[in-house]
């Protein structure tokens, strides 16, 4: 595992490599530079993300596409369409006759989700509640049981689309394990022509197997550097103050709280404990891959995928936007 | 500062001391000052001190008078007093207690309902906050501007429900020179958001009274304002400011106007108010003419209009709320689909289904197509493009005033008159009429027309109270007599069906086109071109009879392209343009280029193309010569005898006009099959006799429906005025009715005028839907259907259940074997050689490749579909299986005329009957009925009679089915001519049906058997028979009821349909004489086609 000082030589081109790779990749697409960039961010910093939106607005191309990028093997990566007639052998893979006859329970995970280290879920809300549960502790502990032993998994980013967010309260937990919610939203209204000629280059891409974005110019190993990276950063306490103090201006910080507690109290934006950790976590990982340094006023935007609900996400958007004065999207 | 509990106790005389109490700084302490000023209100006033403190938890004040006594109570209720030993405080300023604490700082981040946030003019602050809380959407604020002393201006922004973020702004960054107050009791107290201020009520409470309010601050510094501040909208305070380059537009002189070409485009299609017809589509309006009730009559209008193209009518139907349409029959029988008026105009008329688009100004649209100056504007569309035509001056006048009586073939309609003068118009005179009345010079002139198809002159009813006028009649003179007598002498040759030889049909033709009846004589001529050689003199013929009939001018080259491309065409059209193509096929003329011969061939070889089948085949037969295209001959063959198989021959196209009319009307020679009109329509009037006497009572369903089915009874039999008759008490008394009665009321009436007009299915079911379509309530539709659907009359389709429910495996094989029929016989074989194939399986693929072998016109491919079919019959093992596919091979063979094998057959069906385990009878009449058929078909011979007997006595099995089958046993005892045993078997169905133990369901069933097999008794017995049966009508009883346990008839009603069917049997389409013509003529032209073929391909 790298050191922070092995890390602190190459981070700042890493960092560079990661955000070129950002930029490069919304050449592919028309008006999704939110969703790439929230979906680098997530990369980097290990958490899942979320696409919510109707069928056919590139959530699937999108995740496909980045993981395409990083130049994974195929081991390596695991997508499946979920439904409620999924079952766990299906996710986890099926259960090894030969070893229970032995009367051992133990899955055969070649090739599905524990072995892989990205995963796309597509309609994660239509599973069973078998698989919500297995889903969850994977998520939130990163495991999974073999023969009644939590195993490690080797997920590193998790990618989900829903077309909606049932509101069911036994779906609240897996819900908000996913910090970051984006709305995807049809592009052809503001960019029809833009859609129209992307879409006939993907069309004509996919006909010649011609797949240019796989060339990303970040590696997979890169994301995890700098998330290894800032891991030992949040732990770096060199003058003797905490993370806060040293990378989040008091001005800011104010700011963040101030935004959080009015999501809560106007909004009823549910933020339980960990999310508001986990959101501090990605809004410090895009400071630091956006511009280097301490957190300012538009890292803050993040909170605009806080939401919770369906329809609390375009409403939350817009009003975190005017509360930090960002500008409408 | 040192202080200590109080060191005396109770009933020692204590030293005069000073006490003080101990505050927290938290909320805690709102409360103690609370219980200070609720215990002992005149220290609210008094001078407090608080003690210098280091220890931001606590603070201590002092009043000095806080006497022992208030001390002891304060400290009851819980306070923490303190004695100071040192006067500490000494120095300190001294408040009240109001001011002695500042507010103190609350828990959490509660709502405020409503806040005033004052912010600095000076730093900006007031600009920022406006900023914040429009870009938050709020726009609801109140503003005011205030100065202070020192003349510093601050604003002042009131509203509800303040955005936290602002709030919390407000209150975290005081640098930005905002404080946030939120009202803290009513409106005279307003503390900093965040903070509490102690004894806020009774602060309140003593500015209540004043005319200024308070802004207490977060260290209890308090500002105060008017009380009526003059607030106003947050957007008095604002002064838009828009950054963006201008630019100023002026009005330019003058209008530009852009030319947009107008075009028809689709509409929903509604039902055409207008028609624009030349004479002979206005002629052909006769029939309903006839058929409709003076009420109906009124309702259209024509105007008599010149234009280039001739003479043209527009007949305008005058559309009334509530009342039911006769726009379907208009266009179909003038052929045109008419125009409706465009909606918000009063005379524009488009075409059915179009509109007019772009949608324009009513104005504009009054002044583009004149409609200010025109009677009618018509917008007509054909292939090239939209026409105007603009009426200005029209001559309109009802329907009614163009209407004569004129009949005159009709004789049993004369009769009656005759009748009728007899007891109503004693002085009547019918005498020969001295001239011919001059027509109308209104009235569409033959000249303008095509001679019509009724050729004598007109009679006209003399009214009663001048009976001493004459009537018109026809005036022959000798030389035409002794023509008429010839024709006679030649129909009665052709009459008899099956009549081969081309110089009879020519002769005939010829003379009829000499007495002036071209339809008459084309049908001729097509006949005598079909049996002998066509030639280019005999097509010209034809072709200029055929003109004459459609109207003239449709010669050209253009009206042929139309023609042959046309979707569908009118029997009118379709016979001329197969005589046009036949002349010029045999001229070896080209038009455009050889895709119009394939076109006509195409054209002429669809069976659905409306023309005799002797018109198809020399057509086609002449097309392939020309090209010596023998492939195409065989496949012409077989599509020609394909539609001959799959439908036969047609009454309306392939038998002549008056083969009908001797078949129907002439007496004959008086055998015991003689169904003249006269006894049919005398056995309608007695079985009218009978619902009259015993079931028709005023106001009663039961008593309209028979009106009505009576009324279409005599309809079909000619007896237009009987039919009026009996409708017009219906609609009279039609209010009295329930809704599901009244619709099927007016579906019996559209059924009655389909009868009299002959109209066809399609059109039949536009006008049923058309009724219905209104129709949405769920228990009426119900009722209405349950009959509509079980009528024969009112129903639109037949259901098809052959072939439902199979695997999806013979499912593929038979759409397989439907898409090729060369295939069918290998397929099938294989197909039934399949051990897991189900008997009904089996069943449904014979009858469906039998279906597809008989179209394909292949008697090669029947035949060996045949063969395949009885080398496997013994595979189909249940019985009633079988039964159906012997029944489908019987039809088979007789159409092959292969009496061998329908012997054979009929043979396994009296095996079936008496075997052991014999199937049900219902079973066995599945192969009975197509057994009997063939009979008649093929004629009776020995073993005909072998199969009737071996019959009869299973035919005593059985109630309901029994009557079934000796109701059809008698019918083929009839066609095997032993009338004695016929009778006896039908007598006994008749008594089994009334009087038997049946069941309502089984006594309809049974009933329904014997008046079909009654339909082929001579009329005489017939109509005792059915009179027999319909007296009884009050047995046939009825289950269905709706939920109020009301039954209706629906049984009576339909009996009496079959009884008015087994009577009248469409006269000229269904009866035996016709059918037997038919059958006739059907195995001559199939002779006659197959020699054809044979000669043109040399086999």
């Amino acid at each position: 595992m790298w050191t922070l000082t092995e890390l602190e030589r190459e981070i700042d081109d890493i960092r560079a490599r990661i955000n070129t790779h950002r930029r490069e990749l919304r050449e592919y697409f028309v008006n999704r530079a939110d969703e790439i960039d929230l979906a680098t961010i997530c990369a980097c910093a290990q958490e899942p993300l979320l696409f919510v939106g109707p069928p056919g607005t590139a959530k699937s191309d999108l995740v496909v596409k980045f993981v395409e990028s990083l130049g994974l093997g195929q081991d390596d990566y695991f997508e499946y369409m979920l439904t409620k007639f999924t079952e766990p052998s299906e996710i986890l893979g099926p259960i090894d006759i030969d070893l229970l006859k032995q009367g051992r329970f133990v899955r055969r995970t070649k090739g599905k989700l524990p072995e892989a280290r990205v995963a796309f879920l597509d309609e994660i809300f239509k599973s069973n509640s078998a698989i919500l549960n297995t889903l969850l502790t994977i998520v939130n502990e990163r495991k999974y049981y073999q023969d009644g032993e939590p195993v490690p998994v080797a997920l590193r980013m998790l990618f989900a689309a829903t077309n909606d967010i049932p509101e069911q309260s036994e779906l609240d937990a897996l819900a908000d394990r996913f910090v970051l919610k984006i709305e995807t939203r049809p592009v052809k209204d503001t960019h029809f022509t833009e859609l129209v000629d992307a879409g006939i280059m993907n069309e004509v891409y996919r006909a010649t197997e011609q797949k240019p974005w796989a060339r990303g110019t970040a590696s997979f190993d890169d994301f995890l550097k700098l998330k290894r990276y800032m891991d030992l950063t949040f732990g770096a306490q060199g003058d003797g103050r905490a993370d806060r103090e040293q990378w989040f201006p008091t001005s800011v910080f104010a700011e963040f709280r101030r935004v959080v507690r009015t999501l809560e109290t106007e909004d009823k934006v549910l933020i339980s404990d960990r999310k508001l950790v986990k959101l501090y976590k990605v809004i410090r990982t895009r400071a630091f891959l956006f511009h280097g340094g301490a957190v300012q006023t538009p890292d803050l935007g993040l909170l605009a995928y806080a939401g919770n609900r369906r329809h609390e996400l375009p409403a939350v958007a817009e009003k975190v936007r005017a509360l930090l004065g960002l500008g409408a999207n | 500062m040192s202080c200590s509990a109080p060191p005396y106790g109770r009933g020692a005389a204590p030293p005069a001391m000073t006490y003080g109490i101990r505050l927290t700084n938290t909320e805690r302490d709102l409360a103690t000052l609370h219980t200070i000023a609720e215990a002992s209100p005149a220290l609210v006033d008094a001078p407090w001190r608080a003690l210098p403190s280091t220890d931001p938890a606590q603070r201590v004040i002092v009043c000095a008078a806080l006497t022992d006594d208030l001390a002891d109570t304060l400290r009851a209720r819980g306070l923490d007093v303190v004695t100071l030993t040192d006067d500490l405080s000494e120095g300190a300023a001294t408040r009240t207690l109001f001011e002695v604490l500042p507010p103190v700082r609350t828990r959490g981040d509660r709502p405020a309902d409503e806040v005033i946030f004052c912010a600095a003019m000076a730093d900006g602050g007031a600009h920022r906050t406006l900023d914040r809380l429009l870009a938050l959407g709020r726009d609801d604020a109140s503003v005011a501007e205030v100065t202070d002393a020192d003349g510093a201006r601050a604003m002042l922004l009131r509203l509800t429900n303040a955005p936290m973020y602002l709030l919390l702004r407000a209150r975290e960054e005081p640098a930005e020179g905002v404080v946030a107050y939120a009202r803290a009791d009513d409106a005279s107290l307003w503390v900093e958001w965040g903070y509490a201020l102690p004894l806020a009520a009774q602060r309140a409470q003593r500015l209540r009274g004043s005319d200024r309010v308070a802004l207490v601050d977060r260290r209890g510094a308090a500002r105060h304002v008017d009380r009526a501040l003059p607030w106003r909208s947050v957007y008095d305070a604002l002064t838009p400011a828009f950054v963006a380059p201008r630019v100023d537009l002026a009005a330019a002189k003058g209008e530009t106007r852009f030319t947009v070409r107008l075009r028809l485009g689709p509409a929903t299609p509604g039902e055409p108010e207008l028609w624009m017809l030349d004479a002979e589509q206005f002629l052909s309006l006769e029939a309903l003419v006839e058929a409709l009730t003076p009420e109906e009559l009124a309702r259209f209008t024509v105007a008599r209009l010149a234009s280039p193209s001739g003479t043209r009518y527009a007949l305008q139907e005058i559309v009334r709320p509530g009342v039911s349409r006769m726009s379907v029959r208009v266009s179909e029988l003038t052929g045109t689909v008419g125009y409706t008026r465009a909606a918000g105009t009063d005379n524009l008329y488009l075409p059915v289904g179009r509109q007019l688009t772009p949608r324009m100004r009513r104005d504009e649209l009054r002044g583009l197509l004149e409609l200010d100056r025109a009677r009618l504007v018509v917008v007509h569309e054909d292939s090239d493009g939209p026409q105007v035509m603009l009426v200005r001056t029209a001559d309109e006048v009802p329907l009614s005033r163009w209407v004569d009586y004129v009949a005159t073939d009709r004789r049993m309609e004369l009769e009656r008159l005759e009748e009728e003068s007899v007891f109503e118009w004693p002085e009547l005179l019918i005498e020969r009429a001295p001239v011919v009345r001059e027509r109308s010079e209104a009235r569409p002139s033959r000249d303008e027309a095509p001679p019509p198809r009724k050729q004598r002159p007109p009679f006209v009813k003399a009214p009663v109270e001048e009976a001493e006028i004459p009537v018109e009649i026809d005036d022959d003179d000798g030389d035409d007599a002794a023509l008429r007598e010839e024709i006679r002498a030649l129909q009665g040759v052709v009459a008899t069906g099956g009549c081969d030889d081309a110089a009879t049909w020519s002769s005939l033709g010829a003379l009829e086109a000499r007495v002036n009846e071209p339809d008459d004589a084309a049908t001729c001529i097509e006949a005598a071109m079909f049996h002998g050689a066509p030639s280019v003199e005999s097509a010209a013929t034809l072709a200029a009879l055929r003109e004459r009939i459609l109207g003239g001018a449709a010669g050209g080259r253009e009206a042929l392209v139309a023609l042959v491309t046309r979707g569908r065409l009118s029997p009118v059209e379709g016979a001329f343009l197969g005589a046009r193509v036949l002349e010029m096929a045999l001229r070896g003329e080209t038009l455009v280029d050889d895709g119009f011969y394939q076109q006509a061939e195409r054209v002429f070889t669809d069976p659905e193309t409306p023309v005799s089948r002797r018109l198809a085949w020399t057509v086609t037969r002449a097309l392939h010569q020309r090209t010596g295209d023998r492939l195409g001959v065989t496949r012409a063959r077989e599509r020609v005898l394909g539609g001959l198989n799959d439908r036969g021959l047609s009454d309306a196209t392939d038998m002549p006009r008056f083969v009908r009319f001797a078949l129907a009307i002439d007496a004959g020679d008086g055998a015991v099959n003689e169904r003249g009109r006269a006894e049919q329509v005398a056995a309608l009037e007695g079985l009218w006799a009978i619902a009259q006497r015993d079931f028709v009572k005023e106001l009663t369903p039961l008593g309209a429906y028979l009106r009505l089915v009576f009324a279409i009874g005599f309809g079909r039999v000619g007896a237009t005025a009987r039919g009026r008759d009996l409708l017009e008490p219906v609609e009279a008394e039609e209010s009295v009715h329930e809704l599901p009665n009244r619709l099927l009321f007016k579906l019996y009436r559209a059924r009655y005028a389909q009868a009299v007009t002959q109209g066809d299915p399609a059109a039949w079911k536009t006008q049923v839907d058309a009724i219905l379509a209104p129709l949405k309530e769920a228990r009426v539709k119900d009722r209405v259907e349950w009959l509509r659907t079980r009528s024969e009359w009112l129903r639109t389709r037949v259901p098809d259940d052959v072939g439902t429910g199979l695997k999806p495996g013979v499912e593929r094989a038979l759409v397989a074997i439907e898409a090729d029929p060369e295939r069918a016989a290998a397929d099938l074989a294989g197909l039934l050689d399949d051990r897991d194939l189900y008997a009904y399986e089996m069943r449904a693929a014979v009858e469906r490749t039998f279906r597809v072998a008989l179209r394909s016109g292949n008697d090669d491919l029947v035949a060996e579909v045949l063969r395949v079919v009885l080398g496997r019959l013994s595979r189909v093992n249940i019985p009633k299986s079988r039964a159906e596919v012997i029944g489908a091979c019987i039809r088979a063979a007789a159409t092959l005329g292969d009496g061998a094998s329908v012997d054979r057959l009929l043979d396994e069906v009296v095996a079936l009957a008496s075997a052991p385990d014999s199937l049900s009878l219902r079973d066995l009449l599945l192969a009975v009925v197509p057994g009997l058929a063939a009979l008649r078909k093929l004629g009776a011979g020995a073993s005909a009679r072998r199969f009737l007997d071996a019959l009869e006595p299973v035919s005593q099995r059985g109630q309901r089915e029994g009557i079934k089958l000796r109701a059809s046993l008698a019918d083929g005892f009839l066609q095997a001519r032993d009338g004695e045993r016929a009778e006896a078997l039908i007598a006994e169905c008749v008594d089994d049906v009334l009087d038997g133990a049946l069941d309502h369901v089984g006594r309809y069933d049974a009933g329904v058997a014997v008046l079909a097999a009654l339909r082929h008794w001579p009329t005489a017995s017939r109509a005792q028979w059915c009179a027999k049966l319909f007296a009884g009508l009050g047995r046939f009883t009825d289950s269905f009821s709706a939920s109020a346990q009301r039954l209706y008839e629906t049984h009576k009603v339909l009996i009496a349909e079959r009884t008015i069917d087994a009577v009248v049997d469409d006269v000229t389409f269904r009866g035996d004489r016709v059918r037997a013509y038919l059958d006739e003529e059907e195995q001559v032209i199939r002779r006659k086609i197959l020699a054809d073929w044979r000669d043109a391909c040399g086999r």
